[in-house]
C-alpha cells in the first residue's frame, strides 16, 4: 500500500532540476571567491560527494542571502563569514547523525582516509592534520593560511586580534605535533 | 618537515588544479528530503489514528456499560474510518509521477495535498450533523416528553425535548473551530517545507 524504500529511490532517481544560482551573479559575485570556499568546503566535509553539496549549499546560500549584505563589512569578509557558517551547521547535523559511527572511530583514523587526492605530498599530510583541529580552529587557520589578516579574521569569527593571533600560534603548534605524528 | 605550514599550503596549492563543482542537484535533495518529510509526518498523524481507535473501543469495554461492544465499535469507527481514508490518501501522495523536472513534481504535490486537506475538512465538518442527526432523531422518539435534564441524568436543564437539536449547531461549531486550527497548522507546516522550496524555485527561475 506505501511504496517501499527501493520504490521511492527509483522514482527520485529521474528527478531532473534546471533551476541553478543564476550565473551571472555566481561569475560575478562568488567565482572570485571560489577558491577559498573550495578549501573550506574541503576541511569540513568527509567525502567528494558530501564536498560538492556543501559547495552547493554555500553558493546558493550566498544567493539568498545577499540581500542581506551589508556595506559594514567587505563582500569578501562576509562570503568567508557565511561560507564558514554553512560549512559548521551542515558538519554539525553530519556528525549529529552519524554519531554512533564516529564514536567508534579515533581521529587520526578519520584524518587518514584518503578523502581527497592531493598531488603534493605536504599538502596532504597538511590537511589531514587541519581535519583533526576543532571547527573554530579550522576555520582560523585555513582563514590565516589565506593570508587575511587577523582583524579580518578576528571580523569573520566574531572574535578579537588578540584572541586570534595567540589562537594561530597554538594551532600551528598543534598542526606541527600532529603532521610529525601523522608521518612518524 | 622542514618547511612551514605557510609555504606548504602556498606551493601545494600553486601545483593543484581546484575543480569548482558545478551546482545542479541541490534543489533535486531538497525536493526529495521536502517531499519525504511531508509524507512521514502524514503517516505519522494516520497511524496515530489506529491506537485511538483501539483505545475508545477498549475504554467502553473497561466502563462495561450496556451494549459496551456496540458503543465501542461506534465510538472506534470514526478512527478507523480516517485512519483508512488516510491510508488511501497516502497512497495517492506517494503514487503522483513525476513530470518534467522537480519543480512540477512539487507542485503536484501541493495541489495534492491543498485537494486532501480541503476535502478532510469539509469532511470532518459536516460529518457531526449527518451523524447526529439520526442518533437525535432516535433519542427525540423514544425519549419524547422528557426534558434534557431527564435524558442525560443532569441537572438544571429543565428544556423540552426538542432543544436536543440544539447540541447539533454547537458541536458543529466546536468542530469547525477544531479543524480550523488543525488544518491551518498542517497548511502552516506545508508551505514551510514544500511551499519555501517551491517560492525558492520560481525566484532562481525568474
Amino acid at each position: 500500500m506505501i511504496a517501499t524504500k527501493s520504490n521511492k529511490k527509483k522514482r527520485y532517481s529521474y528527478i531532473l532540476v534546471n533551476t541553478s544560482v543564476s550565473s551571472d551573479f555566481y561569475i560575478h559575485s562568488i567565482l572570485p571567491y571560489a577558491g577559498i570556499i573550495i578549501k573550506i568546503c574541503r576541511a569540513y566535509s568527509n567525502s567528494q560527494e558530501d564536498f560538492e553539496d556543501y559547495y552547493q549549499e554555500v553558493c546558493l546560500q550566498i544567493w539568498r542571502s545577499k540581500d542581506n549584505f551589508n556595506d559594514s563589512s567587505k563582500w569578501s569578509t562576509w562570503i568567508y563569514r557565511l561560507s564558514l557558517n554553512v560549512c559548521m551547521t551542515l558538519r554539525k547535523k553530519e556528525n549529529k547523525r552519524s554519531q554512533p559511527i564516529l564514536e567508534t572511530a579515533t581521529l587520526p583514523e578519520i584524518a587518514n582516509q584518503e578523502i581527497f587526492s592531493f598531488q603534493d605530498d605536504e599538502l596532504k599530510q597538511l590537511y589531514s592534520a587541519i581535519v583533526q583541529l576543532s571547527e573554530l580552529d579550522r576555520a582560523i587557520i585555513i582563514l590565516y593560511l589565506e593570508e587575511k589578516s587577523y582583524k579580518e579574521i578576528a571580523e569573520i569569527i566574531g572574535s578579537n586580534t588578540n584572541n586570534v593571533g595567540v589562537r594561530i600560534a597554538r594551532i600551528k603548534t598543534k598542526l606541527k605535533t600532529l603532521i610529525s605524528r601523522n608521518h612518524g | 618537515m622542514d618547511k612551514s605550514i605557510e609555504s606548504i599550503w602556498k606551493d601545494g596549492f600553486a601545483q593543484e588544479r581546484l575543480t569548482i563543482p558545478k551546482i545542479n542537484a541541490l534543489y533535486n535533495q531538497k525536493s526529495i528530503s521536502s517531499v519525504e518529510h511531508v509524507i512521514s509526518r502524514f503517516k505519522r498523524e494516520i497511524f496515530f489514528l489506529f491506537p485511538i481507535a483501539v483505545f475508545v473501543f477498549t475504554f467502553n469495554i473497561i466502563l462495561d456499560n450496556d451494549n459496551a461492544i456496540i458503543w465501542g465499535l461506534v465510538g472506534a469507527l470514526p478512527c478507523l474510518f480516517w485512519f483508512l481514508l488516510g491510508i488511501k490518501q497516502l497512497k495517492s501522495i506517494v503514487e503522483i509521477d513525476y513530470q518534467a523536472n522537480s519543480y512540477q513534481y512539487l507542485v503536484s504535490i501541493r495541489e495534492k495535498l491543498d485537494k486532501i486537506r480541503r476535502f478532510n475538512k469539509a469532511l470532518a465538518i459536516s460529518s457531526i450533523p449527518i451523524t447526529l442527526l439520526p442518533m437525535l432523531v432516535y433519542t427525540y422518539y423514544n425519549q419524547k416528553g422528557k426534558t434534557i435534564s431527564e435524558i442525560f441524568g443532569v441537572s438544571g436543564l429543565d428544556w423540552p425535548t426538542s432543544t436536543i437539536f440544539l447540541i447539533i449547531p454547537a458541536l458543529t461549531l466546536v468542530a469547525w473551530l477544531i479543524a480550523n486550527h488543525f488544518f491551518k497548522r498542517e497548511a502552516k507546516a506545508q508551505d514551510k517545507s514544500i511551499g519555501t522550496l517551491i517560492r525558492e524555485m520560481e525566484e532562481l527561475r525568474s
